[in-house]
């Protein structure tokens, strides 16, 4: 895959150490190639003079525009779809906003799982491509509160208490509906399968990633109030290419063949009634109202992006014509 | 002596009925023989544009007399003239 350096957008405290000292850009020199990364506003008006003092540096992989938008088109959805169809978890008009994507090394993405925070190990099938799900602290206590109850966690200190093997058992529920519905539309738009490994598992013992490893973080706000609840993806870059840009797939899923994708080409199409050659003197002395007896439409032909392709024989009724063929004839130009 | 050769010089004059955007699948229909109904953009009236070497250089109603097409030379077009396309339907799908 094709990869860029450029500076990461570092949240961690814990600076990563180069993969390469031949690689550091030198401190204060501009990245004049702009970055892929889409960074949440959030992230992209925190203190840029902190993320440059760490200089954590990540191979991060170039993404066309196309397949950009594709991403994000697609977790858009999935979040209103998770707004609208898991309404047991979300309290009364709170809703799911996806929040962007951005790149961030296994090590800063394990140093936001917090005490409280719950964990899934995640894997793509075709392509293999493992992940990460995390959901912090305040979203785990959010899903017990709307399930349980409010009154049963009431208190402005409640996110800081320990839940309960219940609560946590609802939680684990709670993540592995949001996989579910992640791995419904992945496979719908041809992505590929997701599944959800196991759950509960502390994400800094994973053996799947490097410490450095960069991995692509997708993240999901659970309402607006504070504090931030968040559910946090994070895979391998291979996701990457699994959004293909030049799939086309039909609502069962097979890929159109190309003769299908040929016929929706536009094309501009005209009938001409017929012609005459004229001087170019009496063409400049036409004038608005005059009056111009036209073929009756017996040698009328079709032009298709101004290629002539067949005679026509036309039928008026009143505001309306009908054209059908006459004659095969093709012409070359 | 040489703008009176250019002037006295012959062009094309074509008069072109309608015009549409449609797919090359529809176009495709029609070069193999299905019919197609014509209606103006708009339900406005019948039109015809007379254009020299694919462009429109003036704008015509259409009305029939008698079996004869008569166009009525309405509005001479500039190249900033936008120009509305008609509506082509296969009539075997109005059929369907």
């Amino acid at each position: 895959m094709e990869t860029e350096r450029t500076k990461s957008s570092a949240l961690s405290k814990d600076p990563l150490p180069a993969r390469d000292p031949k690689q550091r850009r030198p401190r204060g020199r501009r990245l004049l190639q702009p970055s892929p990364v889409d960074i949440t506003p959030g992230e992209s008006s925190s203190d840029a003079g902190r993320r440059t003092q760490q200089g954590s540096q990540l191979l991060l992989p170039a993404i066309s525009q196309e397949r950009r938008e594709k991403i994000l088109e697609l977790h858009h959805r999935v979040a209103v779809a998770i707004s609208q169809a898991m309404p047991e978890y979300l309290r009364e008009g709170d809703r799911v906003v996806f929040e962007g994507l951005n790149f961030l090394s296994f090590r800063e993405v394990s140093a936001g799982s917090e005490a409280g925070s719950l964990s899934a190990i995640l894997h793509l099938e075709n392509p293999d491509v493992a992940g990460l799900a995390i959901a912090n602290a305040e979203l785990n206590t959010y899903f017990a509160k709307t399930v349980i109850g409010t009154e049963k966690r009431s208190g402005s200190a409640d996110t800081q208490l320990p839940l309960s093997r219940l609560e946590m058992a609802i939680a684990g529920r709670a993540m592995r509906a949001l996989i579910e519905r992640f791995g419904a539309f992945y496979r719908e738009a041809g992505v590929g399968i997701l599944r959800c490994e196991t759950v509960g598992e502390p994400i800094a013992s994973s053996a799947h990633f490097e410490a450095d490893e960069c991995l692509l973080v997708l993240r999901l706000r659970f309402g607006s109030d504070e504090p931030v609840k968040r559910l946090t993806i994070a895979t391998g870059v291979g996701l990457l290419s699994a959004f293909r840009t030049e799939r086309v797939t039909t609502a069962s899923g097979s890929e159109l063949p190309l003769p299908a994708r040929a016929a929706d080409v536009p094309m501009t199409a005209s009938i001409v009634l017929g012609s005459w050659n004229i001087r170019l003197t009496d063409l400049t002395e036409l004038r608005v109202g005059d009056e111009i007896v036209l073929p009756e439409g017996d040698d009328a032909w079709l032009l298709g992006s101004g290629v002539r392709l067949q005679r026509v024989r036309l039928g008026f009724t009143h505001d309306r014509v009908r054209a059908s063929r006459t004659e095969a004839r093709h012409h070359g130009s | 002596m040489a703008r009176d050769m250019i002037v006295s010089s012959r062009v094309e004059l074509q008069a072109v009925l309608s015009t549409a955007r449609i797919t090359s699948g529809v176009l495709a229909r029609l070069v193999a023989g299905e019919p197609v109904e014509i209606a103006p953009a708009d339900n406005a009236v019948l039109m015809v544009t007379f254009e020299v070497g694919g462009r429109r250089l003036a704008q015509a109603n259409v009305r029939n007399e008698g079996g004869k097409l008569i166009a009525t030379i309405t509005k001479i077009l500039s190249d900033r003239n936008e120009w509305k396309l008609d509506e082509w339907r296969l009539v075997s799908s109005d059929l369907a």
